[in-house]
């Protein structure tokens, strides 16, 4: 009798420990890390700080959303690492720092474009990203949004280039693998780093210029190192967006709808972001001493863009040949860009 | 046993002495490479393409392939403020110490590089510019880190069985 007593105990006590555990277990926040290279004070960092607090909010703290920002998780052209192997849950990165990896995603985001504002190209990028050409490139996780940096501008630190046919022998930051391509045939030497490397690189005339939009004059202090802006005035290279797919497919129904939502909100904010930040940048950089603006002459400009349609048609037989749908995406950019109004160059 | 682990020592040795050889090699490529640059750049402005990521590539493999014979050579920075104070055994005893906590943290290395190495290769990561694949050359550091690893757990065999053996006789 005693034993029968003793063991129902056990039993009882042992059910209870498990229910406790599991009720423990649920009560946990579910951890969720923004990975991003921005610093807060940048688009891409500003917008997951406010993501993130918003994704605890609306689950009422059962998610605890954390941004590790200013590429404190890893370098900034391994962002997207970080997220396909599971060190952050979701990441902010560029695409064109990694030539080869994103062969449908580069050719849709480096390809040039003449906007006045970057929100219908976001929206058209993201429109073709619903499609789900890029779903398998991005494998093990899934894009989120996309969204299209101001217009680049060709910057200076010392050299008044007021020609294109100046800029012959001089080194300059670009890029993507497009713009590595481009640069030569203008005459430049194109040299590739990522963001955070560049003031240093343009202080101490490792490159004599770089490709960068002004939003960039504030966040990274490029205008303290940059004296002359030729406005090219093109839209290429994206911010992109991506979660961990399994992380994602893990979550409880509800919060997967969360994320949903704030996807479709901020990608919208994001892309916003970028014109007003550009604004301000160029607003800033003029306010400085013996900084200038000055736009690409109309015949520069004639030679420039002679360059690009040829360039893509060698892109897409490249990627057509490995087997990829790059003619389809091709055409499908031109139809969804027309209907948001953005001219294609190529 | 002995002449066995002797012979294998020998050969690790050998392969160090080599790869330091190559270091050395590419150390002179990498000065070249940057007085052609900084001359073409300055004086018939026509800078060298490529310079700067391939200088990236070259210091890292230089950096790891000459290594391994810097241990054997004891020629590494060393702190030895505390360690100059010490009894002989109690150096011996640290230098175990240390030589283990390195041989661990050198073989995690490995295995995380050359993990990353294959990563690299699936994902097809190029070096932005010139466009060469970065995993052959995350291979050569893995391979680095493989001496150094192997040179430590041979300066931990001979800290027992032999210790004029750790070092070289050129050593500090």
């Amino acid at each position: 009798m005693k034993k029968l007593v003793l063991i129902t105990l056990l039993v009882f006590a042992s059910f209870l420990f498990v229910t406790n555990y599991s009720q423990a277990a649920s009560d946990k926040p579910i951890k969720i890390v923004f990975t991003h290279f921005e610093p807060p004070s940048g688009v891409g960092g500003s917008t997951a700080v406010e993501f993130c607090k918003e994704l605890e909010g609306r689950t009422g703290g059962r998610v605890k959303a954390e941004p590790a920002l200013a590429a404190s998780l890893g370098p900034t052209a391994e962002q997207f690492d970080l997220v396909a192997t599971g060190v952050a849950d979701i990441g902010g990165f560029i695409p064109a720092y990694t030539p080869g990896r994103f062969p449908l995603l580069s050719l849709m985001m480096e390809l040039p474009h003449k906007v006045n504002t970057t929100v219908p190209l976001s929206k058209a990028y993201n429109e073709l990203i619903a499609k789900g050409y890029f779903d398998k490139e991005v494998e093990p996780a899934k894009l989120l949004w996309v969204s299209s940096v101001p217009p680049i501008q060709l910057m200076f630190a010392k050299d008044k280039i007021t020609r294109i046919s100046e800029v012959k022998g001089k080194k300059v930051r670009t890029s993507g693998e497009f713009w590595l391509a481009v640069a030569p045939k203008l005459g430049m030497v194109p040299v590739s780093m990522t963001i955070s490397d560049i003031y240093s690189a343009l202080e101490k005339g490792t490159v004599d210029g770089t490709f960068l939009p002004f939003s960039t004059m504030d966040v990274y202090k490029i205008r303290e190192v940059v004296k002359y802006v030729m406005e090219f005035n093109l839209t290429y290279n994206s911010f992109a967006c991506a979660m961990n797919k399994s992380v994602y497919e893990k979550l409880p129904q509800d919060i997967k709808g969360v994320i949903d939502d704030l996807v479709k909100k901020y990608r919208e904010i994001e892309a916003a972001k970028h014109d007003d930040w550009d604004q301000r940048g160029k607003k800033n950089f003029l306010a400085m001493s013996g900084r200038e603006t000055y736009p690409v002459s109309d015949a520069d400009w004639v030679e420039i863009s002679k360059i690009f349609k040829p360039l893509a048609e060698e892109w897409v037989s490249k990627r057509e040949a490995k087997g990829l749908p790059a003619k389809k995406l091709v055409e499908d950019m031109k139809s969804t860009f027309k209907k948001y109004g953005v001219t294609v160059l190529w | 046993m002995v002449s066995l682990f002797s012979h294998f020592a020998k050969m690790v040795r050998m392969a160090s002495k080599i790869l330091m050889a190559i270091s050395q090699g590419l150390l002179a490529i990498l000065m070249f490479l940057s007085i052609a640059d900084v001359i073409g750049r300055y004086l018939f402005n026509r800078p060298i393409f490529g310079t700067l990521e391939m200088s990236e590539v070259l210091l890292v493999s230089i950096v790891f392939f000459g290594s391994a014979y810097t241990l054997y050579l004891d020629k590494q920075i060393t702190m030895e403020l505390l360690y100059n104070r010490l009894s002989p055994s109690a150096k011996k005893t640290v230098n175990i110490i240390t030589r283990l906590m390195a041989f661990s943290i050198f073989s995690l290395m490995v295995w995380k590089v050359t993990e990353k190495a294959f990563y690299f290769k699936e994902t097809n990561r190029l070096i932005p510019s010139l466009l060469w694949p970065i995993y052959p050359f995350m291979l050569f550091v893995s391979f680095g880190l493989i001496l150094i690893s192997l040179e430590l757990l041979i300066q931990i065999v001979y800290l027992f069985k032999d210790p004029k053996q750790v070092i070289s006789e050129g050593g500090n």
